[in-house]
């Protein structure tokens, strides 16, 4: 378990992460996900000791270990470059952290060919780093890494160098890999689908601090805040005043500015009954929880709008919808099955619109 | 990840120290003894050749004295001719170089740095005898003709390096864009290529003005004496009118000209625009090699002649002379001592030069921009604004000229170069690469030992047979500091040269060619050294 208790970086005037409070189990696959200069990296840099933080401290099984220097913390990094050294071989590379501890040879070349199946890297034990390709420069990478048996493994954007087909492969290994050897894995990514795939828990950083924390689903359904939402994926957000609470069902009724009733669920963090009648809110509907239907807008979760523009995304076609008085576009996701195709959905057509039951 | 030099986190901080041996040195065996010479050169000449101090400004009066002026003149003359031709001869071979195929490269590199590895006393003992070749009624020996080969020839590398190295760096995909938006070939050459690789080229241009502003040797050797520059006129003020204060009044005006050649080189570091390489390099345009053509003609045509000639005896083909020049003496012994001194500077040159580099990327001390400035003025000082300030201080001081002093002076004139060249690949250095090894476990002293050293080693080894070439080839340096009879192999070709010329140093000189070859292609091959500079 490691805990970061009030740990800030200051360059300068400016935090580049301020005060920060975070825990990750033992075992866990842990996500920091954020905007380009959020603060990950320095977090990251932070953990294995290559950056000194302005205050805080960092606890490693109730132990602090931000006064131990780099080469003494159980933490390997994996590198947003990886950091190969160009002058070693493969083989070299690997056998590097080993090297410093004065292992002994013959359990530092076991280890390393144990470290090299793990990524399925054998045979290429005297290969130099330029004629590696990216991925397998990642996975060098990796090895390097592990074999120190390392308490956390910290990533840095590990897979942002390799082509898609390739990332998702070692996404499904990283995690793989995690769930076998049960360590701590700190991950650092500003893609939010990955994040969510591979996590156990995610930790959603803006401005150089961390906005919200919790299992992927709960954050993606229930965010803490519209920057947290629409960080997480596109959305729709309709603005609107609180008419009531669903007794039973505990979700919120809504009428927006142009007399829709919707109902809604609460923000992460505050209870549906604090919500008094009349209170302004927010509320954002995802692409993919919208459904065309026939029939007009009866129901309480139905609207009705006009399509402005129909894109084909492969697995999905996505509409572009004006409503008629309401200002920005809704998107609204179709799947293939759903008959994106059909001439109701080619621009200037009128369509009914389901929202999806709130769930969560 | 550029990092400005004042905030250089702990992990990366090297100790001030390491830059003491050098600039101890620098301070002992260069500003000391130029300072010696500034002040020197507003005394007065003694009755009997000697100084007094009689402080005045007449000899900077002289300089300025119409006789005089015209010295400067066709020294400043000599200089720009060079210059520019230089420029226009060793752009297209820069580019050639540059876009070169990875198996055509190595041979462009070894043909402009095997002239620039052999002794050039050689080359222009070799010039001399190709154009003995021509016709005696061209009358191409000693003529103004064989002097702009010389010059160029010599000082050709000194503008091709490093235009070759803005090149290597240009993102090519800018010319790729400047095409697309429609410019003709001439377009792209003036407004893209030129422009974004000034730096390379107005570099070039500075170390190739400064140095040949004091260059008088290429010229006596090759146009028989005939006009008069500065570097005689200094020479002559120290060896034999005995006028100390005015010749170093001369050599003032020589090192003004390095410092002004610095300051503009300084100015065009910093104002130099953020650029990445990248882009696809084009093939090199048929153009391009045929501009290319002049420039290694001049570079390897005279040293092709002369191997040639050393086979030709009165009756054919012999080995007679290579015979003659392993049986003389004087000669091997001459060679013997330019090893020891060329081994010994450079040894010394480049333990020096590393530690310095090392503090002056990793570490704040007081001194460090007045290093960098000496280091980077000596490097553009014609050798014998050196040559006689180290003369004159060394007797002043009474120390014995020698073989000690000649190591000393080479230490000298190759230190700058080490110094440069490693800084040059450290603040490349990538420096996640000393995190990965700390984060690994290593400590301080590991990370230095097995990721940071070895990584500098390439540019550690140039900067050392640098030294070595240089101390090699100089012959200005070790003229003034050697003493009598203490002849480097230079000295010794230079003498044979002027009395006559002997068949032996056509044989003497083929076989250091063929040697410096065999020695650069092993290193080439050993150290991938034309890898590691992409
Ligand atoms: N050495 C430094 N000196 C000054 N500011 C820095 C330094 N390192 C980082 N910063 C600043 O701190 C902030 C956080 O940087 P950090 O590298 O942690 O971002 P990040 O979340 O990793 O971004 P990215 O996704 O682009 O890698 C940024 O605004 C950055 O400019
Ligand atoms: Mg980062």
């Amino acid at each position: 378990m490691i805990e970061v208790v009030d740990l800030g970086k200051k360059y300068g005037e400016v935090w580049a992460l301020r005060p920060t409070r975070l825990r990750v189990e033992d075992g866990e696959f842990f996500s920091l996900l954020g905007p380009s200069g959020c603060g990950k990296t320095t977090l990251l840099r932070m953990l294995a000791g290559l950056e000194t933080p302005t205050r805080g401290e960092i606890r490693h099984r109730g132990v602090r270990i931000d006064p131990v220097a780099s080469h003494h913390r159980p933490f390997n990094l994996v590198f947003q470059r990886y950091a190969l050294f160009p002058h070693l071989d493969v083989r070299g590379n690997v056998a590097f952290g080993l090297e410093s501890q004065r292992i002994e040879a013959r359990e530092v070349a076991r280890r390393v060919e144990e470290a090299l199946q793990l990524v399925q890297l054998q045979g290429f034990e005297a290969r130099a780093i330029h004629t590696l390709s990216g991925g397998q420069q990642q996975r060098v990478a990796l090895a390097r890494a592990l074999v120190n048996r390392p308490a956390v493994l910290l990533l840095d954007e590990p897979l942002s160098a390799l082509d898609l087909r390739l990332r998702r492969q070692m996404q499904l290994e990283l995690r793989a890999l995690q769930k076998r050897l049960g360590l701590i894995f700190l991950f650092v990514t500003h893609d939010q689908e990955e994040a969510m795939a591979l996590s156990d828990r995610i930790a959603v950083m803006d401005h150089g601090e961390i906005i919200q924390t919790g299992k992927p689903e709960d954050v993606y359904r229930r965010p803490r805040s519209l920057r947290v939402a629409e960080f997480l994926g596109e959305l729709n957000r309709v603005d609107g005043q609180v008419v009531g609470v669903d007794s039973h069902s505990g979700w919120l009724r809504v009428r927006t500015a142009s007399g829709w009733e919707l109902r809604a669920c609460a923000r992460q963090g505050r209870e549906p009954g604090s919500y008094a009648p009349g209170e302004r809110v927010a509320v954002v509907v995802r692409p993919e929880c919208l459904r065309p239907v026939s029939g007009s807008a009866d129901a309480g979760n139905v609207l009705e709008a006009a399509v402005e523009e129909r894109t084909f995304l492969g697995a999905t076609s996505q509409l572009r919808l004006r409503f008629a008085g309401a200002g920005a576009p809704w998107l609204v996701d179709l799947r293939q099955g759903e008959a994106s195709d059909r001439w109701e959905f080619e621009p200037g057509h009128a369509v009914a619109l389901e929202l999806e039951e709130p769930r969560g | 990840m550029a990092e400005t030099d004042d905030r250089v986190p702990a992990l990366r901080r090297l100790p001030a120290q390491l830059a003491w041996p050098a600039g101890f040195w620098l301070l002992a065996v260069l500003a000391v003894p130029l300072g010696w010479v500034v002040v020197t050169s507003f005394m007065a000449r003694g009755t009997y050749g000697g100084v007094v101090a009689a402080w005045n400004l007449g000899n900077y009066a002289r300089v300025v004295d119409g006789l005089y002026l015209k010295v400067l003149g066709h020294s400043l003359w000599l200089s720009t001719l060079t210059t520019m031709s230089c420029l226009v001869l060793g752009y297209p071979l820069a580019y050639w170089l540059a876009t070169a195929g990875a198996r055509l490269k190595p041979w462009l590199v070894m043909a402009v740095v095997l002239p620039f590895w052999t002794n050039f006393v050689i080359r222009a003992y070799a010039i001399k005898v190709s154009l003995g070749l021509a016709p005696a009624a061209w009358e191409l020996q000693n003529s103004p003709l064989a002097v702009w080969i010389g010059m160029v020839s010599t000082y050709l590398p000194f503008l091709v390096l490093p235009c070759w190295v803005a090149l290597e760096r240009l993102d090519w995909s800018l010319l790729e864009a400047a095409r697309d938006l429609g410019a003709s070939g001439r377009r792209v050459l003036l407004q893209v290529l030129l422009p974004l690789t000034r730096r390379g080229w107005v570099a070039g241009m500075i170390f190739v003005a400064t140095p040949a502003l004091g260059e008088f040797v290429i010229p006596d050797v090759l146009g028989g004496a005939r006009t008069l520059l500065i570097g005689n006129l200094v020479a002559d003020q120290f060896l034999m009118t005995r006028d100390w204060p005015f010749g170093s009044a001369l050599s003032v005006l020589l090192l003004a000209a390095a410092t002004l050649g610095f300051w503009l080189e300084r100015r065009l570091e910093s104002s130099r625009s953020a650029q990445g390489s990248g882009g696809a390099k084009p093939r090199t345009p048929l153009r391009a090699r045929l501009l290319a053509v002049p420039a290694l003609l001049l570079l390897l045509g005279p040293l092709g002649v002369l191997v040639g000639q050393s086979f030709v005896g009165p009756g054919g083909l012999t080995w007679d002379w290579y015979r003659a020049a392993l049986g003389n003496e004087a000669v091997l012994e001459s060679l013997l001592r330019s090893l020891r001194v060329g081994l010994g500077s450079a040894l010394l040159a480049s333990v020096l030069g590393t530690a310095a580099a090392l503090a002056l990327v990793r570490s704040r001390f007081l001194g460090r921009p007045a290093l960098e400035a000496t280091a980077g003025i000596s490097l553009l000082m014609p050798d014998i604004v050196l040559g006689l300030s180290l003369l004159a201080w060394f007797s002043s001081l009474g120390v014995r000229l020698g073989e000690a002093t000649i190591v000393a002076g080479h230490a000298t004139l190759s230190l700058p170069y080490v110094i440069l060249g490693v800084r040059a690949r450290f603040q490349e250095f990538d420096w996640s690469l000393e995190e990965a090894a700390a984060d690994l476990g290593a400590s301080r002293r590991r990370i230095f030992g097995k990721v940071v050293l070895p990584l500098l080693m390439p540019a550690v080894l140039a900067g050392a047979l640098m030294a070595f070439t240089l101390s090699f080839d100089d012959f200005l340096v070790a003229f003034f500091t050697a003493g009598p009879g203490v002849d480097t192999f230079p000295m010794k070709i230079y003498s044979m040269v002027r009395f006559g010329v002997s068949r032996e140093i056509n044989a003497l000189s083929s076989l250091l060619l063929v040697s410096t070859l065999v020695l650069a292609l092993g290193l080439n091959r050993g150290l991938k050294l034309t890898r590691n500079l992409r």
